[in-house]
C-alpha cells in the first residue's frame, strides 16, 4: 500500500498544481479508502489479486479527482449537481401537487443543499480528518466533490440480494416524508456497509417498504431490451435524434408537460415531435426491424404471423395473389433476393408488399 | 414514402389515436407488449389470460460506481411511479385493473386488449431499467439542467459565494505550529483556547490579517467558520468585542474579565455559544493584533519580537521618506517576502542572520504582507504591515 501511496502522490504532484503537502495528504486519504475497501470485501480477497483490486479502485478515485479539478470550482459543481439532479430527477415526487418540471427542480434543489452536507459530513467522518474540515484548495474541492459524486451513487444493499443507489434512497425519503427515525435506520444500513453482514429483521421491513416487489423471471426480457435499442439506433441513423429523447422520456412515463419541459419545446412542436416519432415507430415496426418486433409479439412467420387457424385462412384469403406468394417463399426460407427474382420484383415493390401483408395480418390479429 | 405515410394512417385510424395525446402511450405499450395469439380472438375468451411475463431486471444501471465493491445484485425496481400509467395510482401499491381511455375508441373489443395490455405492462416492465434508455433519459436530463443551473450554481454547506478555489493550501497560512504555537500560546486569551480550536482560529488570522476590511468584519471572518448557526450573532459580539472598554479597564477590571475568560475557556464546550463567539474573537483580535504592525505618522518605526520553535524572529518595519523598509532577523536560513497589489520584494539567505526588503514607492493608506519562510517549512508566517493615511 505505500508503494500505491507512493504513485498516487507522485501522479498527483504532477497533475496538479496543489503543493507536495496538500497532494500527500489526498493521496494518503485515496489509499487508506482503498485499503479499507480491500479488507472489508470478501469479495476481493477471494480474488487473491488484492493488490490489482487496489490499483483499479485508486486510479478511478485519482481520474474523477483529475476531472473535477480540470472542471474547476464553478463548472466542476454544475457537473456534479446536474448529473445528481437527474438520477433524482423521476423519484422526487412533489406531494399533492401536480408533478411539473418545475416544481421538481424546486425540490431537487432543496433536497441536494442538504445532501452536500451530508456528504461533506460523511467526508470527515470516513476520512477521519477535523470536525470542521472544508476543502481549502482546488484539489481538495475536486477530491470533496469526487467522494460526494460516489458517496451518492454508494449501493446500499436491501432485502432479497437487491441494492439500491443511496442518493436515490434518500430522494425517496425526502419526497415521502418519512419520519426522521426512517432516516437513521438508513444510516444504520450505511454504517454497516456491506451486504455480506447479516441483517436485522426491522431495517429489511424498512428497505421492503422503500421497494416495489417485482420478484419476476427474466425471460423475454432481452428481446424487449433489443427492441428498444435497435429502435433507438435506427432513429439515431434515421438522424432523429430528438425523437429518440423523445421516446426516453415516454419510456421514463414522463407526462406530456414534463416533456415539453425537459426538451425546452412548446406543445405545438412537441405534438409536431411525437407525430415524426409515430411515422418512424411504425416504418420500424412493418418494415425495418419487422422480424425482431414480430419475434417479440410472438408473431413471428414461423408462427403464421400470431394467427390462429381460422384467422391464418382467413387472412390468405384477403391477401392478393403476389403477397400469397411472397408469404410462401418467405415461409419457405427463401431469402429477400431470391424472393423478389423468384416473383420479378424490385427489391423496393417486395418490401413495400411485405409492409403491408403485416399491416393486414395486424389488423387481423387485433380485431 | 407514400406508401408508409398511408401505412401510418391506416394504423393510427385502426387504433383512434389522432389528436389524443396519450394515444402515443398506448401504442408504444401496445408495441411493447407481447400478445398471446389468443388474444385476438374475437370471442375474447384469451383475455384474462395472464401471461408470465417478466420483468427485466438490469445489472447496469446509468452512473453506477464502476469500482463498486458488491457485485451489482439485481435490481429491484424502486421507482413504483415509473410504473404506473396514471399519476393516481402512484402510492398505491396493486397495478391498475382497468385504465381508462378515450371516449373516441368506439372499438370496445380493441379497448379491451389495450386495457389488457396496460394493465400488464404495468405489471410486468420497467423500461426505466433498460441501459440503453436510462443513459440517454440520464444525458438528456443532466443537459438539461446543466442549463438551468448556468446561471444559478448552487453552493456548497461551507461557502457564500461561488469562487475558484486557490491552487494551494499555503496560501491560507496553514503555517507548522512551531513557528507559532510557542508565541500565540503566550498572548493572554489565546493562550487560554483549547489547542486545536487556536489552530483554527491562527490560521484564519493568517489568511485575513492583510486584507483591507474593517476591524469588526475582520473578527467576524475570523470566527465564522467556527460558528456557521450563529452567524447573526457574530456581527452585534464583534461590535462589544471592540468597544475599548476592555483595554483601558482598570487592573481590577481587567483581572475580573481574564478570569471570567479563563472560565469559560476551561469548560469551552459547555459554554453559550454567545460566550464561545465572544472569546474567540478576543482572542482573534489579540492575535491579529500580533500579526499586524500598524506604522502611523506618530510612530513610522515598530519592531516586533516572535517566538518560534526553532528561536526569536525579530522584525523591524519603518516609513521612512516614502519608503518601506523591512529588517528581520532570522534563527535559520528562510526567505522573506513583502507583496502589495502590484509589487514583490525577496530575499534569501540559507544561514542564520539579517534579511532587508524595501518597496521604493509604497502607497499609504494600504496594508501590504510580510512573510517570511523558514528552511524547513513548506508554508510562509505571514504578517501585516500597515500605513496609516497620515504617512507622508
Amino acid at each position: 500500500m505505500e508503494k500505491l501511496f507512493e504513485r498516487l502522490f507522485q501522479e498527483l504532484c504532477q497533475a496538479t498544481p496543489a503543493s507536495k503537502r496538500n497532494c500527500r495528504e489526498v493521496a494518503r486519504r485515496i489509499t487508506d479508502e482503498v485499503q479499507r475497501i480491500c479488507t472489508e470485501s470478501q469479495r476481493i480477497q477471494d480474488t487473491g489479486d488484492v493488490e490489482g483490486w487496489a490499483d483499479n479502485l485508486a486510479n478511478h478515485r485519482l481520474k474523477q479527482i483529475l476531472r473535477y479539478l480540470k472542471f474547476g470550482s464553478t463548472k466542476g459543481r454544475l457537473e456534479l449537481h446536474s448529473s445528481l439532479s437527474a438520477i433524482v430527477y423521476r423519484y422526487m415526487t412533489p406531494p399533492n401537487v401536480q408533478s411539473s418540471y418545475q416544481a421538481r427542480v424546486a425540490l431537487i434543489e432543496d433536497f441536494l443543499q442538504n445532501f452536500y452536507g451530508e456528504s461533506i459530513n460523511a467526508f470527515r467522518r470516513e476520512n477521519e480528518v477535523a470536525a470542521d474540515y472544508q476543502p481549502r484548495s482546488s484539489l481538495e474541492l475536486a477530491e470533496y466533490m469526487a467522494f460526494t459524486e460516489r458517496y451518492a451513487k454508494r449501493r446500499i444493499p436491501l432485502s432479497r440480494g437487491r441494492s439500491q443507489q443511496l442518493i436515490i434512497l434518500r430522494t425517496q425519503t425526502f419526497s415521502k416524508q418519512q419520519p426522521p427515525e426512517t432516516a437513521i435506520d438508513i444510516q444504520q444500513a450505511i454504517e454497516g456497509g456491506d451486504s455480506e453482514h447479516p441483517r436485522t429483521a426491522p431495517l429489511q421491513r424498512l428497505r421492503e417498504e422503500l421497494t416495489t416487489e417485482t420478484n419476476q423471471g427474466e425471460s423475454e426480457s432481452t428481446v424487449r431490451e433489443r427492441v428498444v435499442e435497435q429502435l433507438m439506433t435506427y432513429l439515431e441513423e434515421k438522424d432523429q435524434k430528438d425523437c429518440a429523447d423523445y421516446f426516453s422520456l415516454r419510456l421514463m412515463d414522463l407526462p406530456t408537460n414534463e416533456i415539453e419541459s425537459v426538451l425546452q419545446i412548446t406543445p405545438r412542436e412537441r405534438d409536431y415531435l411525437q407525430q415524426r416519432f409515430k411515422y418512424h415507430l411504425l416504418k420500424f415496426s412493418f418494415a425495418h426491424n419487422w422480424e425482431l418486433v414480430h419475434e417479440w409479439l410472438g408473431a413471428e412467420l414461423v408462427k403464421n404471423l400470431g394467427l390462429t387457424p381460422q384467422q391464418w385462412e382467413h387472412f390468405q384469403g384477403e391477401i392478393s395473389q403476389t403477397q400469397v406468394k411472397v408469404l410462401n417463399l418467405k415461409q419457405q426460407g427463401l431469402s429477400d433476393l431470391e424472393v423478389a427474382k423468384t416473383l420479378d420484383l424490385t427489391a423496393t415493390q417486395l418490401r413495400k408488399q411485405w409492409s403491408k401483408l403485416l399491416e393486414q395480418a395486424w389488423d387481423i390479429r387485433n380485431i | 414514402m407514400l406508401g408508409y405515410n398511408r401505412l401510418i394512417l391506416s394504423g393510427l385510424e385502426q387504433l383512434h389515436m389522432k389528436n389524443d395525446s396519450d394515444n402515443i402511450r398506448n401504442l408504444l405499450l401496445w408495441l411493447l407488449h407481447k400478445f398471446h395469439p389468443t388474444f385476438s380472438s374475437p370471442s375474447g375468451n384469451g383475455l384474462h389470460t395472464s401471461e408470465a411475463s417478466a420483468t427485466k431486471v438490469n445489472q447496469s444501471e446509468v452512473g453506477s460506481d464502476a469500482t463498486s465493491m458488491k457485485p451489482a445484485p439485481p435490481q429491484g425496481s424502486t421507482g413504483i411511479s415509473l410504473e404506473m400509467p396514471h399519476p393516481s395510482t402512484v402510492s398505491g401499491a396493486a397495478p391498475v385493473a382497468t385504465p381508462k381511455f378515450s371516449k373516441a375508441s368506439s372499438d370496445s373489443n380493441l379497448e379491451v386488449i389495450f386495457s389488457n395490455a396496460i394493465a400488464q405492462t404495468t405489471q410486468s416492465f420497467n423500461f426505466g431499467e433498460i441501459h440503453a434508455v436510462q443513459e440517454r433519459f440520464h444525458n438528456l436530463l443532466k443537459q438539461r439542467f446543466l442549463s438551468e443551473y448556468e446561471d444559478n450554481p448552487p453552493l456548497f454547506p461551507w461557502e457564500s459565494e461561488v469562487a475558484e478555489y486557490p491552487a494551494d493550501v499555503a496560501d491560507f497560512g496553514a503555517a507548522a505550529s512551531s513557528l507559532w504555537d510557542p508565541h500565540v500560546s503566550g498572548l493572554s486569551v489565546p493562550g487560554l483556547l483549547p489547542e486545536p480550536l487556536l489552530k483554527v482560529l491562527f490560521e484564519r488570522c493568517q489568511a485575513i490579517a492583510h486584507m483591507p476590511v474593517k476591524q469588526g468584519i475582520q473578527l467576524v471572518r475570523a470566527v465564522e467558520a467556527l460558528f456557521p448557526d450563529q452567524l447573526d450573532i457574530l456581527e452585534p459580539i464583534a461590535d462589544m468585542v471592540l468597544v475599548p472598554a476592555y483595554r483601558s479597564a482598570d487592573a481590577a477590571t481587567r483581572d475580573a474579565l481574564t478570569q471570567e475568560l479563563t472560565a469559560v475557556a476551561d469548560d469551552y464546550d459547555a459554554a453559550q455559544p454567545e460566550q464561545q463567539v465572544a472569546l474567540s474573537m478576543l482572542a482573534a483580535q489579540e492575535i491579529l493584533g500580533a500579526l499586524t504592525l500598524s506604522l502611523t505618522a506618530e510612530k513610522p518605526s515598530e519592531t516586533r519580537l516572535w517566538m518560534t520553535g526553532k528561536g526569536a524572529l525579530t522584525l523591524t518595519a519603518t516609513y521612512a521618506e516614502g519608503a518601506l523598509a523591512v529588517s528581520v532577523a532570522l534563527p535559520e536560513g528562510g526567505q522573506v517576502n513583502l507583496k502589495g497589489e502590484d509589487v514583490e520584494q525577496q530575499a534569501k539567505r540559507s544561514r542564520p542572520g539579517s534579511l532587508d526588503v524595501a518597496l521604493a514607492r509604497p502607497t499609504v493608506g494600504k496594508t501590504y504582507l510580510l512573510e517570511i519562510l523558514l528552511a524547513d517549512e513548506t508554508a510562509p508566517l505571514s504578517f501585516a504591515i500597515h500605513l496609516a493615511h497620515d504617512l507622508i
